[in-house]
């Protein structure tokens, strides 16, 4: 039982990560990425390819500039078009990308993917490793919400004309939100094929793309604690479904079907009664420190008197 | 820093939008355009500030030639400029709307948020002393932190002129600032760009209200049908023909 939820507790984390890298060009940026599978496949068929081949181990490492050069390489073709061709293109990449895998034996056995990638650590402490990296993650992702960087993605979210008119390359913003979110997501791919220890490209539907937007629109865009809410109450109802299809007679097809039925419905009534997720977005609260620096010049700090810019 | 835009066309489908435009602005002169509905003029500013391209002419910033360079990198060279409609990003408070208008584009980067760089902070410190400033300076300071999609349409014009002061720009393009505000309060949103206006800065400003360009422009253009048709002094410009016959109509002006 210990097994089982420290196994669920893993694949939590996990998909935390992706759902924190997909929060920055989702929440942040507003740009729709429904192929963000892809960078996750590209880490873990970077670590399952570094097997077959028995190269140095360190060498899957290279799964994660790889992770970034696929976000650099999907944003190239939306270079011209508005965002609202995001979604088709990176659709369409992830599913080529599947697709070829699955038809490409050479590389890693097609369909049936790879087995025996071994794992990093034992259960228990690789629980404890990947939690460390999801905490780790989520202080990064405050400290860019609170940057420059966050402010002007989420400008270019709101008014991309604007931000141009202000002498802001919308085209570069993109391009490193879409590497950082590759890169992270491909990291996290990594670790999920050791945790897992096979990988096949039934892995990385669409279909995982879908659950991880869930997370994040149910938890809150752009809201680190509500992203993470998101991940813990999707994954571990997708988890409870198991028992319900013990106690009522269906079948586990059919009880995925109606999993992604309601989670549809869950989405559809997000949207419609809580578009900003269960935590919304925090505002960012200035300090006005003009008042200070004035009245007090005999401050023991004359620099501290300039600090602003703090969470409310 | 001198703007100079010599011979600009610019066609669309077949409509001469702008025939052969050739106007200078500089040395923190105050340059007004005014001609009537369709006569070219918010045209005139998007191939200026690089959102449209010209079919033809030049635009040049100092000795640099900007035609048809891309938005951002027009702005980085000085020039900046407000739209008709408001653009603020509704969703961000108004301080942070403010804090974007600073030209902060080297602090935003990924680097700089995970790790912290000296540099960036403390442009981000100055930055919201500005920022606060200008608040106080449009009359946005008890909204300053307040979602700005909450704003009345006037002040949503106010805080795209705190934004564009925000930005200190040597050029600033002002495509009808007061449009669609009432009279009484045209001094309200216009006089704080005035007032906190960078030494040597120059402005170049559409606007419809003749009493605005009188009090504030050093000298005017008039635009009919794409073309220039008349330049001078306000007064200048008021007692042309060509002008009173563009704006009234030839009929009207015969008799």
């Amino acid at each position: 039982m210990i097994d089982y939820i420290e196994g669920n507790a893993i694949l939590v984390l996990i998909y935390a990560l992706v759902a924190l890298s997909l929060n920055f060009q989702l929440g942040m940026a507003g740009l729709l990425n429904y192929g963000q599978i892809a960078f996750f496949l590209v880490g873990a068929y970077a670590a399952a390819i570094v097997v077959q081949h028995t190269d140095p181990g360190w060498m899957e490492l290279l799964g994660i500039p790889a992770g970034a050069a696929l976000g650099a390489l999907m944003t190239l073709p939306v270079r011209r078009l508005s965002q609202d061709y995001w979604w088709l293109v990176t659709l369409g990449v992830a599913e080529i990308l599947r697709l070829f895998l699955e038809s490409e034996e050479g590389i890693a056995n097609g369909p049936s993917g790879v087995v025996g990638i071994e794992p990093l650590a034992s259960q228990g402490t690789y629980l404890w490793i990947l939690a460390g990296i999801v905490l780790l993650s989520a202080i990064a992702s405050e400290r860019i919400r609170r940057a420059p960087y966050g402010r002007a993605l989420r400008v270019l979210r709101e008014d991309e004309a604007m931000a141009s008119a202000l002498g802001r390359d919308v085209f570069s913003l993109r391009l490193r939100v879409m590497m950082l979110g590759g890169a992270m997501a491909a990291g996290a791919g990594m670790l999920y094929a050791h945790y897992f220890s096979f990988v096949s490209p039934d892995q990385f539907t669409s279909g995982e793309t879908f659950l991880i937007f869930l997370m994040i629109l149910l938890g809150g865009q752009g809201n680190t604690l509500g992203v993470l809410i998101g991940v813990v109450l999707v994954q571990t109802t997708s988890e409870a479904t198991r028992f319900v299809a013990q106690w009522v007679d269906l079948g586990s097809d059919r009880i995925g079907n109606v999993r992604l039925f309601v989670y549809g419905l869950v989405l559809v009534l997000v949207i419609l009664w809580r578009p900003q997720g269960l935590l919304p977005e925090r505002k960012r609260r200035y300090r006005d420190r003009r008042a200070a620096s004035s009245t007090a010049p005999s401050a023991p700090n004359g620099e501290g008197a300039l600090v602003a810019a703090q969470e409310a | 820093m001198r703007l100079v835009i010599e011979n600009v066309s610019k066609r669309f489908a077949g409509v001469h939008a702008l025939r052969e435009v050739s106007l200078t602005a500089g040395d923190g002169r105050v340059v007004g355009i005014i001609g009537p509905n369709g006569s070219g003029k918010s045209t005139l500013f998007n191939v200026i500030s690089g959102f449209l391209r010209a079919d033809d002419g030049t635009v040049r910033l100092e000795d640099a030639a900007i035609t048809s360079r891309a938005p951002h990198k027009i702005a980085r060279a000085g020039l900046v400029r407000t739209f008709q409609v408001p653009h603020v990003a509704k969703r961000l408070t108004v301080m942070d709307n403010l804090m974007f208008g600073a030209p902060g584009h080297r602090n935003e980067r990924v680097w700089s948020a995970l790790l912290g760089r000296r540099r960036a902070d403390r442009f981000e410190q100055e930055a919201t002393v500005e920022a606060f400033d200008v608040a106080e300076t449009v009359g946005l300071a008890p909204k300053a932190d307040e979602y700005a999609g909450n704003l009345s349409g006037g002040q949503l014009k106010l805080l795209s002129l705190g934004m564009a002061m925000m930005a200190r720009p040597q050029v600033l393009l002002l495509d009808e600032p007061t449009a669609g505000v009432n009279p009484s309060l045209i001094g309200r949103l216009i006089d704080p760009v005035f007032e906190r206006r960078p030494v040597g800065q120059t402005i170049v400003l559409i606007e419809h209200n003749m009493d605005l360009i009188t009090s504030h422009c050093d000298e005017v253009y008039v635009l009919d049908a794409g073309r220039v048709i008349a330049h001078g002094t306000p007064d200048d410009v008021r007692r042309d023909e060509r002008v009173v016959q563009a704006y009234l109509g030839y009929e009207g002006a015969k008799t």
